[in-house]
């Protein structure tokens, strides 16, 4: 029991000296409404949202041993990079984090690239790069061209009409993604894929080891690939006017609700109104079952 | 694909054979990276050795140079390996008609010189990650060279298997991936650390 209390103050005391070290940190810049923004951070978070302003705030925290942050403008180029202090390698606390909030014209270009900092973003209308490191990619409301990975965490991406590429992977971890439209790539090595599709043009994911599940509506001339080494396919997707479809697998199973195509492949056919959609879709795996159904 | 197969007639592999002894580098570099990486060279210490000696006693003029030549590399290989995402769909028709792996994966022998300068990079792009965090990556990287292996085992048992081949063609590409995004994230910790 003593212990526990010791412990217990322990803790209320790091936190303490944590947060008395901690330094508040403010900047504001005029920008151009559809220049490009770069962030890059080791350590904290960056959480970005586009606003109706000419202009870049940026508010933050930064921890003992975070340098300075450099913020740099030329002509319609803004970058903000957090600098530890030097040859700083593996901070075992939370000194080194920088909790960036910063606001950028929604007309902007980003580009975000931390460590071990999660990145979200939301409302910036165009392009969107963001990488990160040991923590998790959130871009909610995404731009017309999104690219969102993360080396050991999840990647969340939400959709809109507006999107018109959609790129997101990941080597650990899962890729979740909600209103895909668009072009759509997705990838993962140890983790899943989740994919709601909202009338995507063309979807590319592949998963060496987990599962892709895929859900939701095709444009009626979109193409659909999915392909896992060692991990299940569970598709229920549909088109307008049907798809072509073709099934094949080394040495997992195939089920299709189409009715009497249970087995091990290969399988090929036609669901939809007579053939008149031109859209497709083409499923394989090495070991893993194959799901596929348009309801 | 298609397109860039015939405008390169002589690249395009028409039987198996070339493809099998092209294959790989020519010896497995995997237990190399793994003993480097696990062996004391990258034992993390709080705060490294300053000066121009590097973190590894390299000189500096030798460790840019190096740095140099893995981002041509690497640079060099993303421009030719990059797939705009409207090829999907000729990619798609392409697998299901054409049993003929016509694969700069596979095939390309400058891809298998870029490969070799991948593979031997991570092993610096990690030194900075904490050391769970570059576990993970090692065994990610382990996952995808033990699912090459795989489908190059199934290959050898039905070496005109196109689904397979395109299988071996797709982890390739996820291989590629994996690396070219360790070598990025290396970068991104560097940059921060003011390395």
């Amino acid at each position: 029991m003593r212990a526990l209390i010791l412990c217990l103050i322990g803790s209320v005391w790091v936190n303490t000296v944590c947060a008395a070290d901690a330094k508040a940190y403010s900047e504001h810049l005029a920008a151009s409404p559809t220049g490009s923004v770069q962030i890059d951070n080791v350590a904290g978070s960056v959480t970005v949202t586009g606003w109706d302003k000419p202009e870049v705030d940026i508010q933050g925290e930064l921890g003992a041993s975070v340098d300075r942050v450099d913020v740099t403008h030329t002509e319609d180029h803004i970058v903000i990079k957090v600098k530890l202090q030097d040859n700083l390698i593996h901070v075992p606390d939370h000194s080194a984090d920088a909790t960036l909030q910063i606001r950028v014209p929604q007309d902007s270009s980003l580009e975000v690239s931390t460590v071990s900092a999660p990145i979200s973003v939301d409302g910036v209308h165009k392009a969107s790069r963001l990488h990160s490191v040991n923590a998790e990619v959130h871009a909610g409301i995404a731009g017309a061209d999104v690219e969102a990975a993360s080396v050991n965490g999840n990647v969340h991406v939400s959709g809109n009409p507006g999107v018109v590429t959609l790129r997101a992977s990941t080597v650990n971890g899962t890729v979740f993604l909600t209103h895909g439209v668009g072009d759509i790539s997705a990838h993962t090595v140890n983790g899943k894929l989740n994919l709601e599709l909202d009338g995507a043009k063309s979807v590319d994911a592949g998963s060496v080891s987990g599962d892709v599940v895929v859900r939701g509506h095709l444009q009626p001339e979109a193409h659909l690939k999915a392909t896992a080494i060692n991990g299940q396919l569970s598709m229920k997707v549909a088109a307008d006017a049907g798809y072509k479809y073709d099934i094949s697998t080394f040495g997992g199973s195939i089920h299709t609700c189409f009715g009497g195509q249970d087995g091990s492949g290969p399988v090929k056919g036609q669901v939809g109104q007579g053939g008149a959609g031109q859209a497709s879709v083409h499923l394989s795996t090495l070991h893993g079952a194959i799901d596929l159904c348009d309801k | 694909m298609a397109d860039s197969n015939e405008q390169q007639p002589s690249t395009r592999v028409n039987s198996l054979h070339p493809l099998r002894s092209g294959f790989g580098p020519a010896r497995d570099l995997w237990p190399q990276i793994e003993t480097r990486i696990t062996s004391g060279r990258f034992d993390a210490k709080l705060v490294a050795t300053p000066g121009a000696g590097g973190r590894h006693g390299i000189p500096a003029w030798l460790a840019v140079a190096a740095a140099a030549a893995v981002l041509v590399a690497v640079g060099v290989w993303i421009g030719h390996g990059e797939r705009p995402l409207n090829t999907v769909r000729k990619e798609t028709e392409n697998a299901a008609a054409t049993p003929v792996l016509a694969s700069v994966c596979v095939s390309d022998a400058q891809y298998q010189r870029e490969r070799t300068a991948l593979l031997s990079a991570p092993a610096e792009a990690l030194s900075g990650l904490p050391p769970e965090s570059r576990q993970r990556v090692l065994a990610s990287l382990a996952t995808v060279h033990e699912a090459v292996q795989d489908i190059e085992a199934a290959l050898a048992r039905d070496s005109s298997n196109p689904l397979l081949q395109e299988l071996l063609l797709t982890t390739c590409q996820d291989e590629t991936r994996v690396l070219t995004e360790v070598q990025a994230a290396g970068s991104a910790e560097r940059a921060g650390r003011g390395i």
